[in-house]
């Protein structure tokens, strides 16, 4: 990793619950959002994360660190095997926490624009759907009560797509 | 206007047109910044929450507090807009809404306004039944002092418009549909579009999925799966690109339905294929598949167990004019006698291949590709008798190489009319069904080296180094190809030739190196069996163990002879007793008795291991006593003594 002064920058995030967090800038850089602000010079006081708590501000700290310090995978010929596996059980084991946290880390993620992250959040809440029933699925998905079909409404979206439902 | 209640599901998608977001230059944004919190951002105004917050600071917007009532639960799941307004008199914005019970409602002021002047932009809306719209606005009341400069404000969603999600809320739903999209990507289409029950929010998100992933195994049978297919293409929302299929099915890549899917696919300017498809029969792949002029990434596999190289590539160049990635695997290519084939001399942007497990019935098998970076040329069965590859940018080449002679392998028909260049990483792989290394390999593995004497970072499997190494006389009369290595890897070796390949490697790697003093040398010598490390792990303990009993037994010991001493200096004493009580002359029966038990229960609690010890010590006292006492008192006395006594004798020697 360079050792350079630029890359050495700080960028202070507050989240929602006033709590500040001290980044390097090539961590922040992880974020599209955050990178488009430095490009424009516009990420030299602290940035407010509104819709961020602190929990899950720090949870999306740990991820870009991670990936941040582990090696691109670009042209580089020597490739780290290695460093690949390291990344994906890290991956494998920051997506072991409950759906509440998951569905934070993903808005949040979503509204950073991290990529990487986003996919990994679509990827969890999809293998924990997986194969399940509706019913289950509302319940994993904790979907508002107040947003659910009636009756009538979804035996009409099953007669519907009725060819789908076999 | 929003009517309470109509606000639940309302999400907010703002995307302000990409291009006038990002890249402007950024003068004064901060006193922007400033001024432009001091006003209700879109959401608040819109949503109403603006006339409760700002009702106890100052009414900006007298409109708004009448116009919107909704105190509703609003969830903003888009909160950053960034915005360039002042750069651009017009700025477009789109907004998503989804399709939910709005029918109007009131946009107001985003406009930074001036001490005490107010500037204001009331637009209403009427929403049909459309879910997107693009809104054009003109900032009429622009400070013209502003207007000149050009200024980015980035307004974070601050705290006044930070509606945190209740607990129990559905946070997915409330994102926006290409997140949705996204996790329904990983599942297949058939759950996809079963997700039209689980709520309003979902009911109809699966039209308009970019991604298609459709397998016939969901489904009983192929006929169903072809139902399944038609319905939904026909019901999917038509005016929705589509970004990816994922096919996989059994039976024939001729079958109606492949051709549907893919044509449709293809309509809709769908840039990533894979299809897969498992058929022992003969095929021919059709034709109409090779040609898009969207697609990017193709794969194409018949992944039928057991290679029989039954489907046949038909022999045209294929019409794929920005494809970057193409992975074959199971295929067979066949070609007129004495004809070139060149599928991808369209392909002028391919830029990785690979060609796993095929077989090519072709004299000359052309790769002419200016783009094409990497190559994969893996588990061939059978090969052109010239593999030609022209690829000015080539970087890495990767291949798998079988040590035969009676077929020709691929580094026999491996060549470029115009080099390898700018190659940079070799990855070979060379593998053997059975048989030991023989010498006549060494000038095949040389020439194919000589090829790719331009590699800079060079991986090879440990069997090159036992095929080398079998002849190093050879190797000692030829010059290295390699002149400009960097990095050369050995990769792992088995155990049961462990032996042999590190007693090899170093001349070997001393050849290839020769010419590359810096290079850096890496190789994975095999890991010890799992029961020797095992073992290892065991004798370790087991010598730990022992050196602690050790130092106990020394402890013990100690404690023994402590302890042996101490009672024989008891019974001393108690003999003593005895012996004066005998020297007295008229010894007292009662005292000798309460003594003989007394010795006893000192006998008795002392450990097995010690009671020899002390017991032949006791009697041989007792022994010297009884002679010494004989001579003072006379026998029948000493009977009676020995009475007394002897029940402690008998339970010693038992």
């Amino acid at each position: 990793m360079s050792t350079s002064s630029s890359s050495s920058k700080k960028i202070v995030l507050k989240s929602a619950d006033n709590e500040t967090f001290e980044i390097d800038e090539i961590v922040a850089l992880e974020s599209q959002a955050i990178k488009n602000m430095i490009e424009d010079e516009c990420a030299d006081n602290v940035i407010p994360l509104g819709n961020i708590d602190s929990k899950t501000l720090s949870k999306i700290i740990e991820y870009c660190k991670k990936h941040a310090e582990s090696p691109k995978k670009d042209d580089n010929a020597d490739i780290d095997e290695k460093a690949v596996e390291d990344l994906k059980s890290f991956d494998a084991e920051f997506a072991k926490v409950d759906m509440p946290l998951i569905q934070d880390i993903l808005m949040a993620a979503n509204f950073l624009n991290i990529d990487n992250l986003i996919g990994l959040m679509c990827r969890t809440i999809a293998d924990r759907i997986k194969g399940k029933t509706p019913e289950e699925i509302r319940k994993i998905l904790n979907i508002n009560k107040n947003d659910l079909l009636s009756p009538e409404q979804e035996a009409k979206a099953r007669e519907e797509n009725s060819w789908a439902f076999d | 206007m929003i009517s309470t209640g109509t606000c639940d599901y309302l999400i907010w998608h703002i995307h302000l047109l990409y291009n006038l977001i990002w890249r402007v230059t950024c003068f004064g944004w901060k006193r922007l910044f400033n001024m432009i919190n001091d006003l209700p951002t879109i959401f608040e105004v819109v949503s109403g929450i603006a006339k409760n917050s700002q009702k106890d600071k100052k009414s900006v917007s007298n409109h708004s507090s009448t116009k919107s009532k909704s105190n509703s639960k609003v969830c903003f799941g888009y909160p950053t807009f960034c915005f360039d307004l002042l750069r651009y008199p017009t700025f477009m914005f789109c907004l998503f809404i989804r399709p939910v019970r709005l029918h109007r409602f009131a946009l107001q002021t985003i406009v930074p306004k001036k001490k005490g002047a107010t500037s204001e932009l009331n637009l209403e809306m009427e929403l049909g039944a459309t879910s997107e719209l693009n809104l054009e606005m003109e900032l009429l009341h622009m400070p013209k002092e502003l207007s000149q400069e050009g200024v980015t404000m980035y307004v974070m969603h601050d705290n006044r418009t930070n509606i945190i999600a209740e607990e129990d809320e559905d946070r997915i739903s409330n994102l926006p549909d290409d997140i949705i999209h996204r996790i329904l990507s990983f599942i297949d289409m058939k759950y996809a579009v079963q997700t039209s029950t689980l709520c309003r929010r979902w009911r109809h998100i699966w039209t308009s999925m970019p991604y298609l992933k459709l397998n016939s195994r969901m489904f009983g049978g192929v006929a169903q799966f072809a139902k399944f297919a038609d319905h939904t293409l026909s019901k999917r929302n038509d005016e929705t690109e589509v970004s990816e299929v994922d096919l996989t099915f059994t039976g024939l890549t001729t079958q109606l339905f492949v051709k549907d899917i893919v044509s449709y696919a293809y309509l809709h300017n769908v840039r990533k294929l894979t299809i897969i498809c498992n058929s022992r029969k003969c095929q021919t792949v059709p034709e109409y598949l090779f040609i898009s002029h969207s697609l990017e990434h193709f794969t194409l596999n018949n992944e039928c167990r057991g290679q029989h190289y039954n489907t046949f590539i038909p022999a045209l160049a294929w019409d794929f004019p920005v494809l970057k990635t193409l992975y074959l695997s199971n295929i067979r290519l066949s070609g007129m006698q004495g004809r070139q084939l060149n599928l991808f001399s369209k392909c002028v942007n391919l830029k990785d291949i690979t060609l796993h497990q095929f077989c090519m019935y072709i004299d000359e098998f052309n790769v002419c590709c200016p783009q094409l970076s990497n190559l994969t040329i893996t588990d061939g069965d059978r090969f052109p008798k010239v593999f030609n590859v022209v690829a000015p940018k080539l970087k890495n080449l990767t291949a798998s190489v079988r040590a035969t002679f009676h077929l020709p392998s691929f580094f026999d028909c491996l060549q470029s009319t115009e080099g390898f260049d700018s190659l940079e990483t070799v990855n070979l792989f060379l593998s053997r069904n059975r048989g030991i290394p023989n010498k006549r390999e060494v000038p095949m593995l040389l020439s194919a080296f000589q090829k790719l004497s331009s590699a800079k970072f060079l991986i090879l499997n440990s069997e090159f180094i036992e095929a080398l190494g079998s002849d190093m006389n050879q190797l000692s009369h030829e010059p290295c190809p390699f002149n400009n290595l960097k990095c050369l890897k050995i990769g792992t070796a088995p155990l049961s030739r462990k032996d042999r390949i590190s007693q090899l490697a170093n001349p070997v790697k001393n050849y290839l190196l020769e010419n590359s003093p810096n290079a850096t040398f890496i190789m994975d010598l095999p890991q010890k069996r799992p029961w020797e490390q095992l073992y290892n792990v065991a004798k370790f303990k087991v010598a730990k163990l022992e050196e602690k009993i050790q130092a106990q037994d020394e402890v013990i010991t100690e404690h023994k002879s402590v302890h042996e001493k101490l009672l024989s200096y008891i019974i001393k004493c108690k003999m003593s007793e005895l012996r004066m009580q005998v020297e007295a002359g008229n010894p007292d029966y009662e005292i000798i008795r309460v003594m003989g038990s007394e010795i006893k229960s000192v006998m008795d609690s002392i450990p097995k291991n010690l009671r020899l010890n002390v017991e032949a010590q006791f009697f041989s006292q007792y022994e010297a006593l009884k002679c010494l006492l004989l001579t003072r008192i006379d026998a029948s006395r000493w009977a009676k003594i020995e009475t007394e006594l002897g029940s402690l004798r008998h339970s010693n020697v038992s």
